[in-house]
């Protein structure tokens, strides 16, 4: 069935395609999703990113195919995008990573850039992936402040490094406010399954915790905590709607100003091969406009520590250190990349009630 | 754990159960007729998906529900079609009703991923016993539909062991050319236990997506209609145990969330291997109860998956 509707979306983007001509030659983009945008922020986020792009750049074609498995299937669907036309590919999955090098190499005209893979490969392949810790952190810095019971929740999806570091953005943001808070995690093992998801923020409201954060791609812990009276916060795109008087922030990603810079190197032969990572201080990395229980003291709490990571005074994971168990993990006078902490932290932060295993 | 963690803890185990109780009961009759579905994850999806797609564009929760068991019941009936009347493998047969479920419920419910219900089937609170201490809110303060799982275990009990034609269900899955030479209809029997259990099915996916999380999701029951076959065996066939083996295993489901929050030894399990839990344990009872129906029969029905041919000896 999906296979049958990506089908359909490639011929509606090859018809859509035919008999338009302008002054510029157009620049033809295909994007490769494994995820409806409806059902998955991240997804949502990529594609507000190319509306973006379109409202920018008219001279674009954007040929988006949705519901593409993050295994070797990938492969016949950017061929496929390829034979039609399209000279930039941008695929939206971890999941590709592993596919996406290969391609680059087969079809050495054609820009291929991949969710946060390994920069290493041919010139004409790129790789983006964004600091989400920076927003992490602000959100712990919100939580903490607008905490009544001192607990707050984070529901994560799998306990590896790039959701590790973000909970662990997200206590040290909270500790800095609120030294005494204590903050849960629950892992829900998956990246969306919003009946799991629940049963996490559930098993994180029983224990007393007031606000919900999350690294998931749907709003069921949002809304699980509005169904008991209490805050929550979501990832990736802005889920305000699924609980507005509940909803306190959540961090969000804008690429449409990547997309627009990358598609104006590639029209001026200047396509820059490599690693391009997203922050606050560059724009892509952002919060979602507060919601009503965000106290004043809160947003300026935000504010500043915002004013301190932008102007880099304040680096994250910086020593010392210690883990949940109480052993020093960056030493005095050393800290972590964001590529470090991403790739390779496998300890809560203290403060952190909950396991890494 | 304080009292509030353990009220949680049991409310989510309702709620946990509940979908593998309606699901299972409606299995359980289809069986002692003696066909067997394997088609309830399917239909499951496409119960939950129905009732999504129902009560968002028509605003009645109820209105959804009935939609949900309407459409797995015609489901039911081409399964009774292809199974009792042309007599098809049922195995084959059951594994088609899964796929076709699966793709249907992801093409028709595909606008409606994401999509959050602003109607959703509400808690009723029953007076008087809403108020019991611990009780009240872990099983009184609940949503119709886990109220009915309830009532339906008595109900099919009663069914199955107290009515002629719940005798005659029962034959219909142990010995057909008995029932058939009693003067009752084989075919229509297991026709309407088919269709039963199907509707059940589609309930239970209903509860999933409107009494439970407001919202569809691909794939959303998540292999809950094989864990409801499962404990059908484990129960017996028999309601009672199957009640009791859906709340088990709605227990175990739930304390691989619950445990995370609870500290001490639990904080050194990894969650991977706490998700195994429900299964594991599944995996024992069943162990334990072959073990100990060695030489007695584990309560199968002896016709069950073998289609009935009038006239011919059995």
């Amino acid at each position: 069935m999906r296979w049958f509707l990506s089908a359909i979306l490639i011929s509606a983007g090859v018809l859509s395609a035919a008999g338009h001509a302008s002054a510029r030659d157009k620049i033809k983009i295909g994007s490769v999703d494994f995820a409806p945008a409806s059902g998955s922020s991240w997804v949502r986020a990529n594609a507000e990113g190319f509306e973006y792009l379109k409202k920018h750049d008219p001279d674009v074609e954007v040929t988006r195919v949705e519901s593409i498995p993050e295994g070797p299937a990938v492969r016949s669907v950017i061929r496929n995008l390829v034979n039609q036309g399209n000279k930039v590919i941008f695929a939206n999955g971890y999941g590709y990573g592993v596919f996406v090098p290969d391609l680059a190499k087969e079809f050495p005209d054609v820009y291929f850039l991949v969710e946060q893979a390994n920069p290493e490969g041919p010139d004409n392949l790129g790789t983006y992936y964004g600091n989400a810790e920076e927003a992490r952190y602000l959100e712990g810095v919100i939580a903490g402040s607008v905490t009544k019971s001192n607990i707050v929740g984070f529901v994560g999806a799998f306990p590896i490094s790039p959701v590790i570091s973000g909970v662990n953005a997200f206590a040290l943001g909270a500790r800095s406010v609120n030294p005494d808070i204590r903050i849960l995690v629950n892992w829900a093992n998956t990246w969306y399954d919003p009946a799991k998801e629940k049963e996490s923020a559930e098993a994180l409201l029983n224990a007393g915790a007031d606000v919900i954060a999350n690294h998931e791609d749907s709003p069921a812990t949002l809304q699980a905590a509005a169904a008991r009276g209490k805050l929550g916060m979501t990832s990736n795109a802005d889920w305000s709607s699924a609980a507005p008087d509940a909803f306190l922030t959540g961090s969000v990603w804008n690429w449409g100003p990547y997309y627009v810079q990358v598609i104006d190197q590639i029209r001026n032969g200047k396509f820059e091969a490599g690693r391009f990572m997203g922050t606050l201080a560059n724009g892509v990395v952002g919060l979602a406009p507060f919601g009503p229980a965000v106290t004043e003291e809160a947003k300026k709490a935000a504010e500043d520590a915002k004013a301190k990571i932008v102007s880099g005074e304040l680096t994250i994971f910086k020593g010392p250190m210690k883990d949940n168990q109480g052993k020093v993990q960056i030493a005095e006078g050393q800290s972590l990349t964001p590529e470090e902490a991403s790739s390779k932290m496998d300890w809560l932060v203290e403060g952190v009630e909950g396991s890494a295993k | 754990m304080n009292e509030a963690m353990l009220i949680g803890l049991l409310a989510a185990t309702v709620s946990a159960a509940t979908p593998l109780l309606l699901a299972g009961l409606g299995e359980l009759v289809a069986e002692r007729s003696g066909v067997l579905n394997l088609g309830l994850e399917g239909l499951m999806l496409t119960g939950a998906m129905t009732a999504v797609v129902v009560t968002a564009s028509t605003g009645s929760v109820l209105g959804g529900i009935a939609a949900a068991v309407a459409v797995t019941m015609a489901m039911g009936a081409a399964f009774a079609f292809l199974t009792v009347t042309i007599r098809a493998d049922h195995i084959v047969t059951g594994l088609a009703i899964v796929l076709v479920g699966d793709g249907l419920s992801q093409f028709f419910g595909k606008a409606f991923v994401g999509v959050n219900l602003q109607d959703r089937l509400a808690p009723l609170a029953i007076p008087v016993l809403r108020d019991l201490p611990v009780l009240g809110p872990v099983l009184f303060r609940q949503n119709v539909l886990v109220y009915f799982s309830l009532l339906a275990v008595p109900l099919v009990w009663l069914f199955l062991y107290r009515t002629r034609p719940g005798l005659a269900l029962r034959a219909a899955g142990e010995r057909p050319s008995a029932v058939d030479v009693a003067g009752w209809n084989v075919v229509r029997i297991r026709y309407l236990a088919v269709i039963f259990g199907a509707g059940m099915a589609g309930l239970a996916g209903a509860f999933l997506s409107v009494g439970y999380l407001g919202s569809w999701a691909n794939g959303m029951t998540a292999g809950q209609g094989w864990i409801a076959l499962a404990l059908v065996i484990f129960a017996a066939w028999h309601p009672v145990r199957l009640l009791f083996g859906a709340y088990l295993f709605g227990f175990a489901y739930i304390m691989v969330f619950q445990a995370q929050v609870l500290g001490g030894v639990f904080q050194l399990v990894s969650v991977y291997l706490m998700q195994m839990a429900p299964y594991l344990l599944a995996l024992l009872v069943l162990m334990l109860i072959a073990a100990r129906s060695r030489g007695r029969g584990d309560g199968t029905p002896a016709a069950l998956a073998v289609p009935y041919v009038r006239e011919e000896r059995t």
